[in-house]
């Protein structure tokens, strides 16, 4: 008897698809939350920090991307319980590529950010 | 056989995914997507870690010291995010295809990268502390 693929369903079902869905749905709200809340404490400490100009654009720049991120990881979790439903989408391949490049735009803002002097 | 004797031209561009192998079980590519989303967050958890590192501290007396603790955390969170793109894509590919998962270094990278950030800081905390109040 050959031991079945890794990748076979389990024989007895422990959960249906849709629980995975819901699981997929709250982690796209949770990542969707920390973009929104790391731009938002960015530019909350370092607007007032610094009057530099390209600091306070490199400030907006954290401040769109976060948001960015935060918008359509919060779109992506609207269909993720839908789509494990009826099995329809369930790779998004581009929203995940748009969410690594919303986190390197927000990475490299920070490298910017933390080189400039502050005022104390 | 190819004509001329030189290499086959790389495509131009990778093959969708829903364009590979077979369609794995739902709860294993929303498994992977979930793993890819808690890398992200990591990354940007490092990212956050970094900058207020390099921001909110108190003034060392070793002039880049909260520089060179936060500068290293921010690239590594860099660094983790566009990995965390890349072993998201190997693992639907290896799912689609019923081959083994790749071995991933991402835990490796984050446990080097933290544990050498933290000898730093302990290096600088002893060197050039914070300022007296």
């Amino acid at each position: 008897m050959t031991a079945p693929s890794p990748w076979e369903p389990a024989l007895e079902e422990e959960e249906l698809p849709g629980l995975a869905g819901e699981r997929t749905d709250l982690a796209w709200n949770r990542s969707s939350l920390s973009h929104a809340v790391l731009a938002a404490a960015v530019v909350r400490r370092t607007w007032s920090q610094n009057d530099d100009v390209t600091a306070r654009v490199v400030v907006l720049c954290v401040l769109l991307a976060g948001a960015g991120v935060s918008l359509i990881a919060w779109w992506r979790s609207q269909r993720v319980t839908r789509n494990a439903i009826d099995g329809s989408g369930l790779i998004d391949e581009g929203t995940l590529r748009h969410v690594t490049i919303g986190a390197l735009l927000t990475a490299g803002a920070a490298l910017v950010l933390a080189a400039l002097p502050f005022e104390e | 056989m190819t004509q001329g004797g030189g290499a086959q031209p790389r495509p131009k561009r990778r093959a969708p995914l829903d364009q590979v192998g077979t369609e794995p079980d739902v709860r294993f590519s929303y498994a992977n997507e979930r793993t890819f989303l808690a890398w992200n967050r990591t990354s940007l958890a490092l990212v956050v870690a970094g900058l207020a590192i390099a921001s909110l501290l108190p003034e060392f007396e070793l002039a880049i010291g909260r520089r060179l603790i936060g500068v290293p955390l921010i690239v590594l969170g860099a660094l983790l995010a566009g990995a965390s793109h890349r072993r998201w894509r190997a693992n639907e590919v290896a799912m689609r295809l019923r081959q083994p998962l790749p071995r991933s270094v991402l835990p490796g990278w984050l446990a080097v990268g933290v544990g050498i950030a933290s000898a730093v800081a302990a290096v600088v905390a002893v060197v050039g502390g914070p300022e007296g109040p």
